[in-house]
């Protein structure tokens, strides 16, 4: 073959491939919208689900201050839509109108006075006989005390947008929320893809082989299906977590990493038991029958056969997995074994604001509703896949 | 059948019967027009094919229409509608006065309930019987339908049950309250045949003990000619014709009837000849659009005209009560499906054979130990064919018969290398074959190719039906992508499809399209020798026919040589040069077809071929039944393999030695059988089967 | 069926070798060892080695695995795993079994309760769903489960903390118990972990009970069952429910194990004195023996659930044969 052709049939080829793939990849799309939007939950858990996602991606920007920035002065700001805040020398202390009418009336209300202890913690508290005094010119107020030096109100500083609140540091939880959402996110998919690749590569690989092979694969795999998941979970990490990252430019993302590689082979023995009892039955049909009377090698039959016929069980998998993976992320984040602080962890902020339930219980209010939300979503999702898919409507594993 | 009871009001009476489900993927109209009436003391057949609304008018009947569905028309039952009944006046009706056979008897039954127990439960709820009576009753049940040990089969659940015995146990549940009116559904679909013919003849042995009505829906012509005094013919939901069975089998007056029993395989004649299946263009109108004011036949009808398309015509008398939804009714003979050609068969020259198998064993399994891995060995494997001979010649077809659980479908695969044997010999002309297909050679699998039982299975439901046959093309036939495309499209046309079919999935064909497709993928690399394992055996008999027709036109046009694996004599008789009978892994009989089917015959061959139902009302009852089923072959047989269950077993020779084998004069007719030829000729020609007991093993 | 048992048996013991296997190796691969950890900032060769040969550390680890599991040697006074003796807690410098004791008792008291909560009704639950498919009844009880399934256990503890302490002040916040009392001395304390554990295991074997049920009432022998024109009530609870209870058993089985798990969770969220804080303790403080002590008992936990599922399933299933 003279080599100008040989460019064109490469060339060809390329963009056939190209094309081919690009379709394939619509086919798919469309199937899956097919299956989402067949059932109401599925009508309901995909905009669930692709809020998150766009939540997970655009997040960061979206956030309307820095989830990080510590600002004391801030501290427990009760959610709302517009926060007005007072200058107290060097202290803020949130305006709702009492504050105000209490500087006119030149009375000292309770809630100045609380307000000032937790604006001014380190500074000793307004006492009783605090009075306001001289009205000047609208725009500031003196707090005269007794034995104290007096303190200066300045005008109206400033509005803030606290949606969700702040927590103990001053933070702006809806930014905090909106941030935690990507590392949750991506962690839990990509672990439950791997699982998913390792599950199938071992089931299917260990199912179409059969015998001595097949034999040992599964005892391995019932001993791990005897711990309980999570259990497995946090031995696999604390085993694996003891080691260093093996490449430098790995060290910021090696926390990540430890957990994608642990959900993925905790996530192994249940997948490949599915894949597994799917690639028995498959080796029985006769259309796998027929591929061997032609003569295909046994990766053509595993991939190009029997994988085709295992998309739906897949995806229904995927989905089942996803939510599993999202609830183990969260709880190793709520166990403190998650990414560390302070990139925000909708686990461990739950975890670091028990102790301000009882009066504060917007700081976990935010994250439980944005975990459930994202979990209750990915389930209705599948929920809806495997019922338009005509699945059974439980996979046990 | 008493003259009073056909001559008063029937006790049902079904009118213009109009069943819709109404489901997520769209409206199914199962039942559009179905009108028909059961007496007491009479078999009504319902028969048709697949799709056409036969079972779900029978569950209309019993008022159990699951999901949401229309119900139109009439079901009088003893004058009050089925249809218009409450929840209490149904319970009251069901099981009690009218009752059901169902189809498949293996999931009908409660898999965790003791099968006494459940008939039990009809007569507690039906009747005022105390207990010790309805133990008596339940007892006296079971032995009406003839199960063997009545006393203790009650205490047995479902699964230790063969299917026979579990249908007579749902028969025996649906006679418990003598009831008025049974409803049998496809009763012994899915049965082996020898099991099929004595459920049919309990049928028949009922019809005449108790005095009620059966309506008996089947898909097959033979079992309903068998059974039926009269018969209902339904068509695309539509009862088409209703007649008394002879006037239906002997002067049908609608077309769609005389297509169907057309396309019936049926014996060569005297003469050798075979008759060639009629074809019946199309498919059945779908069920999932809605009715035009036309012939739903229309479009396959040798004999329509105009006015066929411009009114959907009535049921209508054609004379003497002969019922037929066609307008020219007097046009109707069986030859309106065109001269069927009767093909003499030559008996080619014998060659040098294409495939010769010696002592093919096969067991499955290893030797079981006590526990588990440890342990004597206790359970030993399954002898699934043992010792195995046969020859296939070239140009000419091997039939293997036998009930299921026989080995027939184990030879089928250790023939093409499925299932590797494990021991014996296997030659492609001059090549031994290696056991399994991984290690024969391109050529080897190109020279042998397979068609499966279930074609909805035989192709890969997610890739193309381009696929399945551009890849046997480039794996054997060498040809490039451009090419192995052309030629599809060319094999598509050589089995009667399209070409645009290429690019469907499976899906989207019918089940004769699907298997048609298979035929082609295994013709792609014009091979030598083609298995087909059971490849007609779930299509619909016009479908069937044409399928048959193709395998037996292309074997005329290539000189390929076929091995034909059925459980159906018809079809067997139909297509083969010779036939090899397999029971438990055993060769009963082979031989040239028209010699085996003929006389003298191993008492198995003899039993298989008395229990075929034949579509003939006027075809003479047969009488040598064999109960129970294959034995699972664990240990080896200490004498004769068939003893167990033959129906002409001579004594304790049979028990102790193995049979000896029978050259039968005359060209390759071997028996395997104790009784001396002629004495086995001499038997079987006075018909003296009915001196001939059942043999019981259960 | 003695054969049934000697066969499932086995397999326990052979899973749980394999477990005990896989957790010694576990701790061997961790980089640094204990005393190196334990000695920390003083650590001088000569107490490093007395530490390990106090520890035993300096011998073989196949040595050290025998002496664990079966307690060959004879000098250190311990009897092995299979008598019952998991060693030394490096930590507490207590013997495991002293330190996992009563914590032991605190822990299954939770779960066992848990679990007769969650199962009865979530089976009667599920059977009354599973024969009314989408009705206003069921829709209602799906969601419920739904958001049982999705909710992780530290968020409904603090829901129900934030609910049941917070608001309307009926229970104490943290399920702290003083040493060496009952649990049960003070029942209020146990009311919300048992009800956090209880929602997930509620809404999963409610789900599968459900969906068991739907599936059994289309099947073909419940056909035949109405068609016998016996009443509903019997065609359900007859017919329907011991079918469908069947695969239900072996997802019981499962629970046992989230149970166990999620006693880690629940009892970080309640501060409740049980095997899984000081799971989590023992991870965080690297203490070998106590954490291989630990899994061994809940991986023996889960499987002897197993067991117990498998011969309920044998018994009540006539197809399946004792082999």
């Amino acid at each position: 073959m003279t080599s100008p052709a040989l460019a064109g049939e490469i060339y060809t080829g390329v963009v056939r491939s190209a094309g081919a793939s690009l379709s394939a990849l619509g086919r798919g799309i469309r199937n899956f919208l097919r299956l989402a939007l067949g059932t109401t939950s599925g009508r309901i858990g995909l905009p669930i689900v692709l809020a998150h996602a766009f939540v997970a991606i655009f997040g960061p920007w979206l956030a309307p201050y820095s989830p990080t920035d510590i600002r004391a002065e801030h501290q427990f700001v009760a959610p709302s839509f517009n926060q007005e805040f007072l200058s107290v020398g060097k202290y803020t202390i949130e305006a709702g109108s009492e504050t105000l009418q209490a500087l006119d009336n030149g009375v000292v209300s309770e809630e100045l006075r609380s307000g000032f202890a937790r604006a001014s913690s380190g500074l000793s508290a307004l006492t009783e006989d605090a009075a306001v005094s001289t009205v000047q010119d609208g725009s500031s107020w003196t707090i005269t005390q007794p034995g104290v030096a007096p303190y200066e109100v300045s005008t109206i500083e400033g509005s803030e947008r606290y949606w969700f609140g702040t927590d103990n540091f001053g933070r702006d939880v809806f930014s905090r929320v909106l941030s935690g959402a990507r590392s949750l996110i991506l962690i839990s998919l990509c672990g439950a893809l791997l699982g998913i690749f390792l599950g199938t590569v071992v089931g299917m690989g260990s199912g179409y082989k059969g015998g001595k092979i097949d034999e040992v694969v599964m005892r391995i795999v019932d001993a791990m299906m005897a711990f309980p998941g999570l259990l497995l979970t946090l031995l696999i990490l604390v085993t694996l977590g003891a080691r260093d990252a093996p490449w430098g430019w790995l060290d910021s993302q090696w926390e990540a990493v430890l957990i994608v590689v642990t959900v993925g082979i905790v996530f192994l023995p249940g997948i490949s038991r599915v894949m597994r009892s799917i690639t028995l039955k498959a080796k029985n049909q006769e259309f796998v029958m027929s591929a061997r009377l032609r003569g295909e090698s046994a990766a053509y039959i595993i991939f190009r056969e029997i994988l085709p016929n295992a998309m739906t069980v897949l995806a229904v998998e995927l989905s089942v997995r996803l939510s599993y993976s999202i609830l183990i992320v969260s709880s190793l984040g709520f166990l403190g074994l998650g990414v560390q602080p302070p990139s925000p962890d909708w686990g461990l902020m739950i975890s670091e604001s028990r102790g301000y339930l009882a009066d504060y219980p917007w700081m976990v209010l935010a994250p439980a509703g944005a975990i459930s939300s994202l979990v209750v979503g990915v389930n209705l999702l599948s929920d809806g896949i495997r019922q338009a898919s005509g699945l059974p409507r439980e996979i046990t594993q | 059948m008493s003259s009073q009871s056909a001559n008063g009001t029937p006790l049902l009476q079904v009118e213009h019967l109009g069943v819709t489900f109404f489901t997520p993927r769209g409206t199914v109209r199962a039942v559009r027009d179905a009108s028909l009436e059961v007496r007491r003391g009479e078999v009504m057949g319902v028969v048709g094919e697949s799709g056409c609304g036969k079972s779900t008018t029978a569950f209309a009947v019993m008022g159990y229409l699951p999901g949401i569905t229309q119900v139109d028309g009439k079901i009088v039952f003893e004058g009050q509608d089925v249809a218009q009944m409450g929840p209490d006046e149904l319970r009251h009706l069901r099981g009690n006065r009218i009752a059901m056979v169902y189809q498949d008897p293996a999931t009908a039954l409660n898999p965790t309930m003791r099968v006494g127990p459940q008939l039990e439960e009809v007569l507690r709820e039906h009747t005022d019987m105390a207990s010790q009576q309805i133990r008596q009753r339940t007892v006296e049940l079971f032995e009406s339908v003839r199960l063997s040990d009545p006393e203790t089969v009650g205490r047995r659940y479902p699964h230790e049950l063969s299917g026979g015995m579990q249908q007579r146990v749902v028969i025996a549940m649906a006679l418990a309250c003598d009831p008025d009116l049974l409803i049998m559904d496809e009763p012994t679909t899915g049965l082996d045949v020898t099991t099929e013919a004595t459920i049919l003849e309990l049928v028949v042995d009922l019809k005449q003990r108790i005095n009620a009505g059966i309506l008996y829906v089947s898909h097959n012509l033979g079992v309903i000619a068998t059974v039926a005094d009269r018969v209902a013919v339904m068509y695309a939901g539509e009862t088409v014709e209703e007649a008394p069975v002879r006037d239906l089998f002997k002067d049908s007056k609608h077309p769609y009837t005389t297509g169907l029993l057309n396309c019936v395989p049926k014996p060569p004649t005297d003469a050798g000849e075979v008759v060639q299946l009629s074809r019946i263009p199309g498919v059945v109108y779908s069920a999932n659009d809605p009715a035009p004011n036309a012939c739903l036949f229309v479009s396959r009808c040798p004999i329509a005209q105009e006015s066929c398309s411009r009114q959907a015509p009535p049921l209508a008398d054609a004379g003497g009560g002969h019922l037929s939804r066609c307008l020219y009714p007097g046009d109707v003979d069986t030859g309106i499906w065109g001269e069927l050609d009767t093909s003499v068969d030559t008996e080619r020259a014998r060659q040098e054979p294409v495939l010769t198998a010696t002592g093919m064993r096969r067991f499955y399994g290893n030797w079981g130990r006590k526990y588990f891995l440890f342990g004597p060995r206790v359970r030993p494997p399954v002898r699934a064919v043992t010792g195995v001979d046969f020859k296939v010649g070239l140009g000419r077809t091997l039939g293997i018969v036998g009930e299921s659980g026989s080995g027939k479908t184990t030879v089928a695969r250790a023939i093409v290398g499925l299932v590797p044997r494990d021991q014996g010999g296997l030659q492609l002309q001059d090549q031994e074959l290696a056991p399994s297909v991984e290690s024969r050679t391109r050529d080897q699998r190109a020279a042998m190719r397979m068609v499966f039982q279930n074609p909805q299975a035989s192709l890969n439901p997610k890739l193309s039906i381009r696929h399945a046959i551009v890849r046997s093309l480039r794996k054997f036939a060498g040809l490039n992508k451009r090419d192995s495309q052309k030629r599809a499209g060319e094999l598509l046309q050589a089995v009667g499809l399209d070409p645009g079919y290429l690019d469907r999935h499976p899906g989207e064909l019918s089940g004769g399209e699907q298997q048609r497709v298979a035929i082609a993928g295994a013709f792609a690399a014009s091979p030598d020798l083609v298995v087909a394992d059971e490849a007609v055996s779930a299509l619909d008999v016009s479908v069937q026919a044409q399928v048959l027709n193709l395998l037996r036109s292309h074997q005329q046009d290539t000189n390929t040589s076929y091995v034909f694996i059925t459980h159906d004599l018809g079809v067997v008789r139909y297509l083969s040069d010779d036939i090899l009978v397999l029971y438990a892994g055993h060769v009963a009989e082979t031989g040239p077809a028209n010699k085996v089917l003929g006389l003298p015959s191993h008492p198995y061959t003899e039993a298989l071929m008395s229990a075929a139902p034949i579509p003939d009302p006027d075809a003479e009852p047969t009488v040598i039944r064999l109960s129970g089923a294959v034995p699972t072959m664990r240990a080896e047989f200490t004498g004769c393999f068939f003893a167990g269950r033959c129906p002409r077993k001579v004594g304790p020779v049979c028990d102790d030695t193995p049979p000896p084998e029978q050259i039968v004069p005359g060209g390759g007719h071997l028996i395997n059988c104790h009784i001396p030829l002629e004495e086995l000729a001499a038997l079987q020609a006075d018909g003296s089967g009915s001196a001939v007991t059942q043999a019981s093993a259960s | 069926m003695a054969r049934f048992l000697a066969i499932r048996l086995s397999l326990i013991v052979l899973t749980l070798f394999l477990v005990s296997v896989a957790i010694f190796i576990a701790g061997e691969v961790l980089p640094g060892d204990a005393c190196t950890k334990k000695l920390g900032r003083f650590i001088t060769p000569e107490s490093y080695t007395a530490c390990m040969a106090e520890w035993d550390l300096d011998r073989s680890a196949a040595v050290r695995y025998l002496d664990w599991i079966a307690g060959v040697d004879p000098g250190d006074g311990s009897g092995g795993v299979i008598l019952g003796d998991f060693g030394y807690s490096f930590n507490q410098l207590r013997p495991v079994t002293d330190v996992i004791g009563h914590r032991f008792w605190y822990s299954v008291t939770l779960a066992v309760i848990a679990f007769f909560v969650a199962v009865p009704t979530a089976v009667l639950v599920g059977i009354w769903a599973g024969v009314r498919p989408d009705s206003i009844g069921d829709r209602i009880v799906s969601a419920v489960a739904m958001v049982g399934i999705s909710l992780p256990e530290f968020v409904t503890g603090v829901l129900l903390i934030i609910i049941f302490a917070s608001t309307l002040d009926l229970l104490p916040t943290l399920s702290t118990i003083d040493r060496g009392e009952s649990p049960l001395t003070n029942p209020k304390i146990l009311v919300m972990p048992i009800l956090t554990l209880t929602a997930v295991v509620f809404a999963y074997i409610m789900r599968m009970t459900r969906a068991n049920v739907i599936e059994v009432m289309q099947s073909a022998y419940v056909r035949t069952a109405v068609l016998k024109g016996i009443p509903m009530r019997r065609v359900v609870f007859r017919h329907a429910v011991p079918n469908a209870l069947l695969p239900t058993i072996s997802v019981v089985a499962q629970m046992s194990g989230w149970l166990l798990a999620g006693l880690i969770i629940v009892e970080t969220v309640f501060s409740y004195p049980g095997l899984g804080s000081l799971l989590l303790a023992s991870i965080n403080n690297d203490d070998q023996h106590l954490l291989q002590g630990l899994v061994l008992i809940i991986a023996g936990a889960y499987t002897i659930g197993n067991l117990v599922a498998d011969l309920l399933y044998a018994y009540l299933d006539p197809r399946i044969r004792y082999a």
